[in-house]
């Protein structure tokens, strides 16, 4: 999962890129309004968590903007303005969820992950459910058959991509832009070594191989 | 201070009496002097006809019946002589046995006499001489009929002035009323700048309102912008406490959790109340506690938003219903609306089981919000504690209880009123009454 955060406070980003990236996510990280707008455009990001007083440009105009060009990507609201008019605003622009400071990590960790599903057309469960395959999000382990398997944090991560998006077609390279952030050395090797480390864990018939297309995610059933 | 209306009309009214009283007592006082003077000039020719008929005879003068009025020998008819000559005192028949005193100086008698039958007479007295003979006459009349007819007049023509003072009067209130016209329209325009539905009077006003409704119109921009530059100030303000607050507690969170637990702990207690602290002193900040047109809320358009907001922010799954989202727009400013709504439903998501519901009614000048939830509800006993202090009353449920506390401060600044009660679904209804300017 790729996640844009644009975020103004440099405090507030070293703590939350951290803490978003030992939960498996690949944070790119902004503090401009006017860069956001047009980074944006750049990198499919799978979501975005913005902070609404930003210099350059204001969080809720980058938004409307954002929603107005086209981009559909799911964003978070990360923001000190808690009235609940200014809630309204911010849904009413087009963001997925409102998250007010001071804020606890592990809300926005349970916020992140019920707007990733909900974008995904998952339910919102304890655990991410997808073609007979369970994953625990917070233990960051695979489920099969009542039988808890342990994951690496890069298998927890494509696994997780690749469970969200049952059923779809994902090229290598959509592969590695979704789980590597802007700053990562991308080796198309690597997606292959751990798409394999997975077949070995759950069963060569979860993620099925077309050549020269990608892969797709077909688990059991 | 009375109604100027009233003041006006009271005093034009006692111009008005106090003229028509001068001028109609001046009209009769003339009206009566005349009549007497008319009157003296017949007594003075009736005066006249005594002595024509007073003929020389044998021994001296003698009174020529035949030539006088008939109406001397009628007996008490209203007109009398008596004529003095030489000691003698010859008097008309009409005087019966009625005795007329005589005036003391000649000419017109000021004085009206009681006569006989119930008359009233009006004496004049002359001199004269003939013959080498002087001779006094005195005439009389009954001014009783001339009296009763002047009060007849006077009946009338008072009967007519009070018909003309009361025609008058209603003129008057008619213009007074016209007069007014432009302060009542002012006066309408004033309520409906305070219930938000017009954002400044009309500059085309009567000349002299006209400095008075630019003066409002002016204090009126000045509040809007002195609202929007506080309220700005203080998003800043909040925006400048909470970031760092943010920081703060992530790094209690992280780092102290394991090596200081009891630092963790009192750290995150501090943290907590500044958090709590700076929220309601900004929320209480916020409150408008009136709306403009530009800033009125809108059930359509805001309702459906504000509860998609709950649900999202909610984690479980949630029946959240809203009734009242067809209510025209409503003289209650936007943002202290969605602030009431929003604590209120937030609170009954927290505590309820899976149902909440939302009404939004118009009960006369009476907007009422009620809010339903079949969670474990309130005791009666507990209610009023937290009505007064809005405190937490449980902390296992995520939340910092001010909520309740914001709803207070906002219902106070608009006047109305909080009560706390069973709910049908099983849980606390809260209901809201916040009067609405007409």
């Amino acid at each position: 999962m790729r996640l844009l955060l644009v975020e103004d406070t440099v405090a507030l980003a070293d703590q939350l890129l951290p803490l978003l990236r030992d939960h498996g996510y690949a944070v790119d990280w902004l503090a401009d309004g006017r860069d956001a707008l047009v980074r944006a455009h750049d990198d499919d990001f799978d979501l975005v968590i913005l902070d609404l007083g930003l210099p350059g440009l204001d969080g809720l105009e980058v938004l409307r903007r954002w929603r107005e060009q086209g981009l559909s990507m799911p964003v978070l609201i990360l923001t000190a303005r808690d009235s609940w008019a200014e809630r309204v605003d911010g849904l009413r622009a087009g963001a997925d969820d409102y998250l007010t400071k001071p804020f606890h990590p592990e809300e926005l960790l349970l916020r992140v992950q019920a707007v990733l599903r909900r974008s995904h057309g998952s339910a919102n469960q304890s655990r991410l459910r997808a073609c007979g395959v369970e994953l625990d999000e917070e233990r960051q382990s695979a489920w099969l058959d009542q039988q808890e398997i342990e994951l690496t944090g890069a298998e927890f991560r494509m696994l997780r991509y690749f469970m969200l998006n049952p059923g779809r077609l994902l090229s290598k390279i959509a592969l590695s832009e979704h789980l590597y952030d802007g700053e990562s050395e991308r080796d198309s090797n690597v997606v292959e070594v751990h798409i394999n480390r997975l077949r070995r864990k759950l069963g060569g018939q979860v993620i099925h191989t077309r050549r020269g297309q990608g892969y797709l995610f077909t688990g059991r059933g | 201070m009375r109604s100027i209306g009233a003041r006006l009309g009271i005093s034009l009214f006692v111009s008005l009496l106090l003229a028509g009283v001068l001028v109609g007592q001046g009209a009769l006082w003339w009206l009566e002097r005349e009549q007497r003077r008319i009157s003296a000039g017949q007594l003075r020719d009736e005066a006249a006809s005594v002595l024509a008929a007073m003929v020389p005879g044998p021994d001296g003068l003698v009174l020529e019946q035949e030539m006088l009025d008939p109406a001397y020998r009628r007996p008490l008819s209203g007109r009398y002589f008596v004529v003095l000559i030489d000691g003698q005192r010859w008097r008309s028949r009409s005087l019966w046995d009625a005795r007329l005193p005589l005036p003391e100086n000649p000419g017109m008698d000021t004085e009206l006499l009681p006569g006989p039958d119930g008359q009233s007479l009006l004496r004049y007295r002359t001199r004269f001489r003939r013959d080498g003979q002087d001779l006094t006459v005195v005439v009389a009349q009954d001014y009783a009929p001339q009296q009763a007819s002047f009060r007849d007049t006077r009946t009338a023509a008072l009967l007519a002035w009070v018909v003309v003072l009361a025609a008058l009067a209603l003129v008057q209130q008619w213009l007074i009323r016209r007069g007014l016209k432009p302060l009542n329209a002012a006066r309408r325009q004033i309520e409906q700048l305070r219930g938000g539905q017009r954002a400044e009077l009309d500059q085309d006003m009567a000349r002299e309102l006209r400095p008075l409704v630019t003066e409002i119109n002016r204090l009126q921009r000045h509040m809007e912008q002195q609202l929007d530059r506080s309220r700005h100030a203080l998003g800043d303000l909040g925006h400048a406490l909470k970031t760092p607050l943010a920081v703060l507690r992530n790094r209690c969170d992280t780092e102290l959790r394991q090596r200081a637990p009891e630092l963790h702990v009192l750290l995150l207690a501090q943290l907590d109340q500044i958090e709590a602290n700076v929220r309601r002193a900004l929320g209480r900040a916020r409150v408008a506690a009136g709306a403009t047109a530009a800033t009125r809320f809108e059930p359509g358009q805001d309702l459906e938003a504000l509860a998609d907001t709950l649900r999202r922010a909610h984690r479980k799954p949630l029946n959240l219903v809203v009734h009242g989202t067809g209510l025209p727009p409503l003289a209650v400013e936007r943002g202290d609306m969605l602030e009431l709504l929003g604590n209120l439903l937030d609170n009954a998501c927290k505590w309820a089981a899976g149902e909440v519901r939302l009404t939004l009614a118009r009960d006369g000048g009476l907007l009422t919000v009620t809010v339903d939830d079949d969670g474990p509800g309130i005791p009666p006993s507990r209610r009023e504690q937290v009505l007064q202090r809005g405190r937490r009353l449980d902390e296992r449920v995520a939340g910092d209880g001010l909520g309740l506390a914001i709803v207070s401060d906002t219902v106070a600044a608009y006047g109305g009123q909080l009560t706390l009660t069973d709910s049908p679904l099983g849980g606390l209804r809260v209901r809201l009454a916040l009067p609405l300017p007409d």
